[in-house]
């Protein structure tokens, strides 16, 4: 384009100089003459329309995603680069050992260093998703001559795979509508506080990565139902086998894309496409899936797994329904065939269920999922997943805080999806739907409603703006010709053709407003970063009575003495929450930590901290403990310590009756 | 491939029963199952005794009455109701006069849903934790 411009530039400066001019021959006039069409044709400079639309969306595409970066990073800017929580801490220690030791020594660890004296299989009950994607990085930067501290990678991976989501993002929402969606899908989910509660610089937990892959399978199998290629089907199995590498909130997609082919059946859009996308994700992603130790067979033994298997098998029936209906030409025939495949196909699948279920291959649903079916059940039989603060249900307001705007922005979305129905717009609205009602159940499931939120909310915005400039550029109509045809005449009795009054002021004002919301949406969320989700939890401020600031460092200091004033082979008894720092910065043996996974066990530290001394002290030497860590908050004023807990819900844990073991 | 003699709901009439969900879950409807709050607080005056109602739940980030709840999912719906009507008002194809009314109904609309938003600031009132720095209510 340069060259067209140079072109018409030279062409205009050799008209310039024409027939009129005799041609001066000398360097010096020649010189001038480029320079002067050097000039004209930056001046002429002008790009294709086409070209300036790519230059500004992949502008605005790399502002994202370094804003999207950018603005995780309030808790390594005010305090350092350290790893926030409680669950990072273990991550940590498992991404250093994969580091040190390798992928085999990894992926077979025995961890004698926790849960004192029953030890874990950490290769077996973790997702290893996340350590591995950080170790990856550790190694490729460090092929790159870049020296980094693996402390580092994994505090910053969270936000660098947030920007990777912003992106996917946009190809989702172009997908779904066209490019601008996907720039405001973008930029919406960059900095929606729903996702950045847990995707800040430093939490290094399982959902950092997680809801890359989640979005990127999406993506992926929404692109497959539309192309039906057999290439994006694959690239979505391999999605779903990073996410189920990655977290144990797979069961959302597993659940969700059986759903979905249930409504595309129903609402009759079965199409070979479905059928491609859906067998091949199903089977080559269950096959993948199989390869990490934790998950292992459920995929055909658990009840949770089920309704893919038994979509499947209905999608296979479709097909064989659908291959005959094509070779008979009698309908008649074919209704008999029909009817008789039908109840064949019920009849089988559901003694197979029955089989299964009775004999105990097919295990029922585990507490953990069944509670967000059935959210009373927690608080009556596992108190233990109950009193966990982030598996609250939702009130209003925690919506508004991690919504703001897009909470109203999401109805008027669901209206346009719902206005021109296709494939993938049935897809967000399902996602939506069932997101939001999960994240309804558990605050922490908010989570995974926001890139639905986000989408959805995209496509509000996209379409009202449009609907808005257009309304701003109408132009009235005009009457050329001089016979006035009989639907002019008809239009304008009723004046349908005829612009609203003050209808490009009132356009004008509504843009406005809307610009008005976006900003204070970009403030709200600068803020709720700031204030409410950048906070270490192992680093605690507070502001004394003359507004001075005060940062408590007690955690690692107490951990660190641990570490220094301990011999090595102490054990270390204190409650579940601090058993993964415990064992990260103090680098001691403990009796239980945050993975929770032997209830019994935890019941007799509670039964130990909540009895008199000497009870306490015979079960302490039963548990061959040398010392215990308690937290006790009382000259600070800080409310979540350990005496607080026992008022609440340690003790029915231990009243659990099934868990309390009897010391003798 | 129809299995059923059955017909279908059309596409909006869908979108009208999607709403009203859309409206309890986000009313919280879910905590107010669980938790069963009251349906609206009470405080009382300390100098003449008068009992007061009080709308919003001070002191927690998660939590709320009922009435609270119901009325600020309502406002969320309305703002949503507002874009819709947008819309409907944008397409050229409907009389004048129905356009004219649906206008008139985004800017009521907009106005309401935007006032509310200045009550934003009452949901942050009990944040006297956030400057402490714990949230030990959101995150765990």
């Amino acid at each position: 384009m340069a060259s067209t411009g140079k072109e018409t530039a030279n062409g205009q400066s050799a008209k310039a100089m024409g027939p009129g001019t005799t041609p001066i021959t000398a360097p010096s006039a020649a010189k001038a003459a480029s320079w002067e069409s050097y000039y004209s044709s930056v001046k002429n400079f002008k790009l294709k329309t086409k070209q300036q639309e790519l230059l500004i969306r992949i502008a605005v595409l790399v502002l994202i995603y370094i804003l999207a970066f950018a603005c995780r990073l309030f808790s390594v800017l005010r305090y350092e680069s350290v790893i926030h929580e409680f669950d990072p801490y273990f991550n940590y220690r498992t991404t250093l050992y994969l580091t040190q030791k390798g992928f085999y020594e990894f992926w077979n660890w025995f961890d004698y260093e926790s849960w004192y004296p029953l030890g874990r299989i950490v290769g077996g009950t973790l997702y290893p998703g996340l350590m591995v994607t950080a170790a990856i990085l550790y190694w490729v930067l460090r092929f790159l001559s870049l020296a980094v501290h693996i402390k580092d990678v994994c505090v910053l991976t969270a936000p660098f795979f947030a920007s990777n989501t912003a992106m996917v993002a946009y190809f989702f929402g172009t997908e779904l509508r066209d490019r601008g969606t996907g720039l405001v899908a973008a930029i919406l989910l960059a900095i929606c506080p729903g996702y950045i509660s847990r995707s800040v610089a430093g939490s290094y937990d399982n959902e950092a990565v997680a809801i890359f892959a989640l979005l990127l399978t999406f993506y992926l199998f929404v692109k497959a139902v539309n192309t039906g290629s057999l290439a994006w089907s694959l690239g979505a199995a391999f999605g779903y086998f990073y996410m189920v590498s990655a977290w144990g909130g797979y069961i959302f997609i597993i659940n969700l894309l059986p759903i979905y082919v249930l409504v595309l059946l129903v609402t009759g859009r079965y199409s070979l496409r479905l059928y491609i996308a859906y067998s091949s994700v199903y089977i080559i992603g269950m096959l993948l899936a199989m390869q990490i130790r934790f998950v292992g067979y459920q995929h055909v033994q658990s009840g949770e797994h089920m309704a893919a298997m038994g979509v499947f098998f209905l999608m296979q029936v479709f097909y064989l329904v659908e291959y005959v209906k094509k070779q008979l030409g009698d309908p008649k025939l074919f209704k008999a065939f029909l009817r008789v495949t039908v109840t064949l196909a019920v009849g089988v699948g559901a003694l197979a269920l029955i089989v299964g279920l009775a004999t105990g291959y097919i295990s029922p649903w585990t507490g953990r999922f069944y509670s967000l079916l059935d959210p009373t059940y927690a608080k009556i039989h596992i108190p233990i997943i109950a009193s966990v603060s982030e598996h609250q249900p939702t009130a209003w307001s925690s919506f508004m805080f991690d919504f703001h705007i897009l909470s109203i922005l999401f109805p008027a979305g669901l209206y346009f999806c719902f206005k021109n129905l296709t494939d993938g717009t049935i897809f967000i609205i399902i996602y939506g739907l069932t997101s939001l009602y999960f994240a309804g159940v558990m605050v922490r499931l908010i989570l995974v409603a926001t890139p639905a939120v986000c989408l959805i909310s995209a496509i509000a915005i996209s379409a009202t703006l449009k609907n808005l400039s257009v309304l701003l550029r109408e132009k009235a109509p005009v009457y050329t010709s001089t016979k006035i045809t009989a639907k002019q005449k008809a239009s304008a009795k009723t004046g349908a053709d005829q612009p609203l009054p003050f209808q490009k002021e009132g356009a004008f004002l509504l843009l406005l407003g809307a610009l008005y919301m976006l900003i204070n949406f970009g403030f709200h969320c600068t803020w709720v970063t700031s204030e409410a989700y950048s906070s270490p939890s192992i680093v605690l401020a507070a502001r004394q009575s003359n507004g001075e600031r005060v940062i408590f460092d007690d955690f690692r200091e107490a951990y660190f003495w641990l570490q220094h004033n301990t011999p090595p082979d102490a054990k270390v008894m204190s409650w579940w929450d601090y058993g993964y720092q415990i064992t990260a910065m103090g680098n001691r043996t403990v009796i239980v930590d945050n993975n929770t996974w032997n209830n019994t066990h935890i019941a007799t530290v509670g039964r130990a901290m909540a009895s008199n001394e000497d009870d306490a002290y015979d079960i302490m030497r039963q548990l061959d403990v040398d010392y215990v860590l308690v937290v006790f908050g009382g000259v600070t004023g800080y409310s979540s310590d350990d005496i607080n807990k026992y008022g609440n819900w340690n003790l029915v844990i231990l009243l659990e009756p099934c868990c309390v073991t009897p010391i003798v | 491939m129809k299995l059923s003699a059955m017909e279908l709901p059309s596409a909006m009439t869908v979108f009208v029963m999607v709403l009203f969900a859309y409206f309890l879950v986000v009313s919280g409807f879910m905590y107010d199952v669980i938790v069963a709050p009251p349906g609206i607080g009470s405080s009382q005056d300390p100098v003449t005794g008068a009992v007061r109602p009080v709308v919003f739940l001070p002191g927690r980030v998660n939590g709320q009455y009922i009435i609270e709840g119901l009325s600020s999912g309502f406002m969320f719906v309305l703002g949503g109701l507002g874009l819709v009507m947008m819309d409907l008002a944008s397409e050229k194809a409907r009389a004048r006069n129905v356009r004219l009314s649906f206008m008139g109904a985004v800017w009521e609309v907009t106005v309401m849903s935007h006032s509310w938003f200045f009550l934003d600031a009452m949901t942050c009132t009990g944040l006297e934790e956030l400057q402490f720095g714990v949230l030990s209510c959101l995150e765990e």
